[in-house]
């Protein structure tokens, strides 16, 4: 911050201070460092603040007509701007004066007749300190917004998380469960789920590049996208091409989104997916193994128009659960910097089969925050299991 | 995360290593669009030493990517196996020009 920004006023009756004041520090007022403003007693003082109100520095004399120094320095108290120095000027050895202007909040005390060397070491440590002052409130101004961006950001991704469980309390079919824990600094985690039709569910997991408010919207817009297309029934790989199309003119700086798509045929035990760069996901099957969901050749949406989505089909069978991740599990961290990994997933899930889908999910979700040990997560954990019961 | 920068018959080499991950990918980002600002049109980028990289950080090579479009390129090169899953999961591997070590990445340069 430039100081010469800051103006300091001079407030005394004794008319011949002013061009003492102005003849003594000629030089720093023709460089710009001191920029004065006087005023002759206090009344005048607090118009000249209103008049300008780039006013740092107050040096006050104590006895003035209208309204003296003690006086002002109570009025100055009112106006509650802690940028707002004032250092009061008095007799020597006006030690009652100078104690009750200390108690009124003066900054500091000079005593007269004014010897300019302290006068100006005085000015020049006011502003120093009104420069910190001001600094700091930059600063936690900043921090404020930051946490007001955060808090943004984590409704919007609340806002478009179902939460309520069963979804579809009158199927008898399939079951479902999701948890996500959001990291500190929002990730961009999102899952949903609809009825496409009476036998077919649409799901799907994303995680957005990057976080805050910005994150959040580009997961808004492609859950609402992928939902809309989703519901009209198409193929996996057909809905996020044109999903993907769409988004392309929506991101900025190359924001993109991974996605894992599918589509289950209730009655039939169908499913059929495509995978936009997104962790494959698992099948729990009824017999205990497990399979790890093959790469449909595919990368993520939002950056290359026109990208063909393929689409692959796989068999389920009555009791298999369909098990859909984030990398915020397989890649927490520990105190020791190691991973999560793949294969710690795949051995906890080999021995979860059989449970029922919330108990599946919670002991995954307990398993890496054990793992973690509270090391803060770096990215939302979000998981989505679909048990298929035929 | 660190980067090293060196320049080599006009084509700058960052070797990147640590995590690259939400809470640095800014910093990765800009240290990159400034060489793309000063001029760089070819890159190799080196991560051998690179243990981590989330998506916020593939972010940051697509957009050079694109920055860089058809006027140079910015190849990847020497990634741990960890790093390579990464790549390969996202599709990212068909995206870039991934070599084994740079003295492979450099003949094709």
């Amino acid at each position: 911050m430039d100081l010469s920004n800051v103006k300091i006023m001079v407030v005394d009756d004794e008319v011949d201070l002013e061009p003492l004041i102005r003849q003594k520090f000629r030089h720093k007022i023709r460089n710009d460092e001191y920029n004065f403003v006087f005023a002759h007693n206090g009344l005048e003082a607090l118009a000249k603040l209103i008049e300008h109100p780039d006013i740092g520095v107050i040096l006050s004399d104590i006895n003035m007509p209208e309204m003296d120094g003690l006086t002002l320095l109570l009025k100055l108290k009112e106006l509650k701007n802690p940028s707002l120095k004032t250092v009061v000027v008095s007799a020597y050895g006006d030690m009652d004066n100078i104690r009750t202007a200390m108690n009124r909040g003066a900054f500091d005390f000079l005593t007269k007749p004014i010897n300019f060397e302290d006068l100006e070491i005085t000015i020049n440590k006011t502003l120093e300190e009104i420069w910190q002052q001001r600094n700091a409130m930059k600063e936690h101004d900043q921090l404020i917004s930051i946490q007001q961006d955060l808090s943004v950001a984590r409704e919007i991704q609340q806002a478009i998380l179902p939460k309520t469980f069963p979804p579809f309390p009158n199927r008898k079919d399939f079951d479902i469960y999701a948890s996500m824990v959001a990291a500190k600094e929002v990730g961009g985690d999102f899952y949903d789920y609809f009825m496409i039709d009476n036998d077919r569910l649409g799901f799907v997991i994303g995680d957005v590049s990057g976080k805050g408010v910005p994150a959040a919207i580009f997961m808004a817009v492609s859950r609402t996208l992928i939902r809309a297309t989703g519901v009209k029934g198409m193929p996996a790989g057909e809905c996020l091409h044109y999903v993907n199309n769409l988004l392309c003119n929506e991101s900025v700086s190359c924001m993109f989104v991974t996605v894992f798509y599918g589509i289950m045929n209730m009655k039939s035990g169908e499913l059929e997916y495509t995978n936009a760069g997104h962790n494959p996901p698992y099948i729990l099957s009824h017999d205990g193994s497990l399979i790890k969901l093959e790469a449909t050749g595919n990368t993520i949406l939002g950056c290359f128009e026109d990208h063909i989505y393929n689409t692959k089909k796989i068999q389920l069978n009555p009791n298999d659960d369909l098990f859909l991740f984030t990398d915020g599990v397989t890649e927490a961290f520990n105190k020791q910097g190691e991973i999560y990994t793949d294969e710690r997933l795949e051995k906890l899930l080999l021995s979860v089969n059989n449970l029922p889908v919330n108990e599946i999910v919670n002991k995954i979700v307990n398993d890496v925050d054990q793992f973690a040990q509270g090391v803060p997560q770096s990215d939302d954990i979000t998981m989505l299991n679909i048990k298929y019961f035929g | 995360m660190e980067i090293k920068k060196t320049t080599l018959n006009q084509i700058e080499i960052f070797e990147i290593s640590g995590r690259i991950d939400a809470n640095n990918a800014n910093d990765f980002e800009k240290i990159l669009v400034q060489s793309i600002e000063e001029g760089a049109t070819k890159m190799i980028a080196d991560l051998t030493n690179l243990e981590y990289i989330s998506s916020s950080g593939l972010r940051v090579f697509l957009l050079i990517a694109k920055k860089i479009g058809k006027n140079g390129f910015i190849y990847l090169c020497s990634l741990q196996p960890q790093v390579s899953q990464i790549f390969n999961i996202s599709g990212f591997n068909n995206i870039f020009s991934i070599f084994e070590n740079r003295e492979d990445a450099l003949s094709k340069a």
